[in-house]
């Protein structure tokens, strides 16, 4: 995929996409990194450096919590997992995102 | 709180350095050359050092690690050339010390109110002489303002001067004030013990400091004669204990003595 047709995220949406991605289990860094990539189809291209404060930030608020366990390399890793309070948190979220891109849409409809 | 900051801090470099692998790995996949596959996840993933940081001030504010710093620099400079601190120490010192002395003065002249009942009614009313500047007003002139003003409610006048007074066993000089009856009454002065000489009479009203110092506090002196400025005068009642808020004024100087401003 070129990097024309790739989109900068926008600010405050790397939240949402982390907790969507770990709606589906517990997942490290790289995992969530490649998941938002995937499930975009390569679109939204998350910058490898921020994902980690974004980690940090969710944690401190309560939305998500780490453990440590080994990976299908055996290697030591932290994985991420969604709290319940996350999972609420989650749901209001997307509930706004959805209502800006519909809001989004209706304006820059062709008139 | 600390304790979870600790721990997910702790590994971050671990996973950042595990991160870049996985990375390297997939770019080999790829079909990339071990070392082309880990400059281009290195590069991928960015400025490792601005992502731990981002990191930590997530949880550490920022001012914190500053502070810190700043504290630990300080003495390493004093020891590293101490002219330069103490004379940046001596610049805040004089600067701090200007600023308050400056504020000091301008709160106590224009931001507090007056030490007595109603400053915001009170005017200040005097003749200018040639200079410009206050000149004292003629008892005739005081008069036909009291009686004729309808603009103030009272007035009050004093004129003040250096007399000597007779405390027993030695005459002293001291500042003493004349003032008309309705002085007390517009000051808002209030007396440890006695009060202000009644309307129309004469007697001395001591300030605390004075009644202190020169007849030791001696509450029987009330109704005493003195002699003041070659007068007998009789202290009618007591001492101006506390004049409104800040009496300093009274305190340091003078006795107070009359009940007319013609003395």
């Amino acid at each position: 995929m070129s990097t024309e047709s790739r989109i900068e995220l926008l600010q405050g949406t790397l939240d949402l996409l982390i907790l969507q991605t770990l709606r589906l289990g517990p997942a490290h860094g790289h995992t969530i990194m490649q998941a938002i990539k995937r499930r975009s189809e390569d679109v939204l291209q998350v910058e490898q450096g921020s994902l980690y404060p974004a980690l940090h930030r969710l944690i401190k608020r309560g939305w998500i919590d780490f453990e440590h366990g080994t990976s299908d390399n055996n290697r030591r890793a932290k994985y991420y997992r969604l709290t319940p309070k996350g999972r609420k948190q989650l749901t209001i979220e997307t509930s706004k995102w959805e209502k800006l891109a519909r809001a989004m849409a209706r304006v820059l409809r062709p008139i | 709180m600390r304790r979870r900051a600790r721990e997910s801090l702790d590994d971050l470099d671990d996973e950042i350095r595990d991160h870049i692998l996985r990375e390297t790995e997939e770019n080999i996949a790829r079909g990339m050359a071990p070392d082309e596959a880990y400059a281009a996840a290195s590069r991928a993933f960015g400025n490792a050092t601005l992502t731990r940081e981002a990191a930590r001030t997530v949880w550490i504010p920022m001012w914190w690690d500053h502070l810190l710093q700043d504290t630990c620099y300080g003495p390493r400079l004093y020891v590293r050339a101490p002219g330069f601190t103490i004379v940046a120490v001596l610049t805040l010192a004089l600067g701090i010390g200007l600023n308050t002395a400056v504020f000091s003065v301008v709160n106590a002249v224009l931001v507090r109110p007056l030490a007595y009942p109603n400053p915001e009614r009170l005017v200040w009313i005097a003749p200018l002489d040639d200079r410009g500047e206050d000149d004292v007003v003629m008892s005739a002139d005081f008069e036909a303002w009291r009686d004729q003003a309808t603009v103030l409610d009272r007035f009050a006048g004093f004129l003040s001067a250096s007399e000597p007074i007779d405390v027993g066993d030695e005459v002293v000089q001291a500042r003493v004030a004349a003032v008309t009856d309705g002085f007390w009454d517009l000051t808002g002065a209030s007396f440890a013990f006695g009060g202000p000489p009644r309307p129309g009479k004469d007697g001395i009203v001591l300030p605390h400091f004075f009644f202190e110092h020169w007849f030791h506090a001696d509450a029987s002196i009330v109704g005493r004669h003195v002699m003041l400025n070659g007068r007998q005068n009789v202290i009618t009642e007591g001492t101006a204990g506390q004049l409104g808020r800040s009496s300093s004024w009274w305190r340091d100087r003078a006795p107070v003595h009359g009940n007319h401003c013609s003395q």
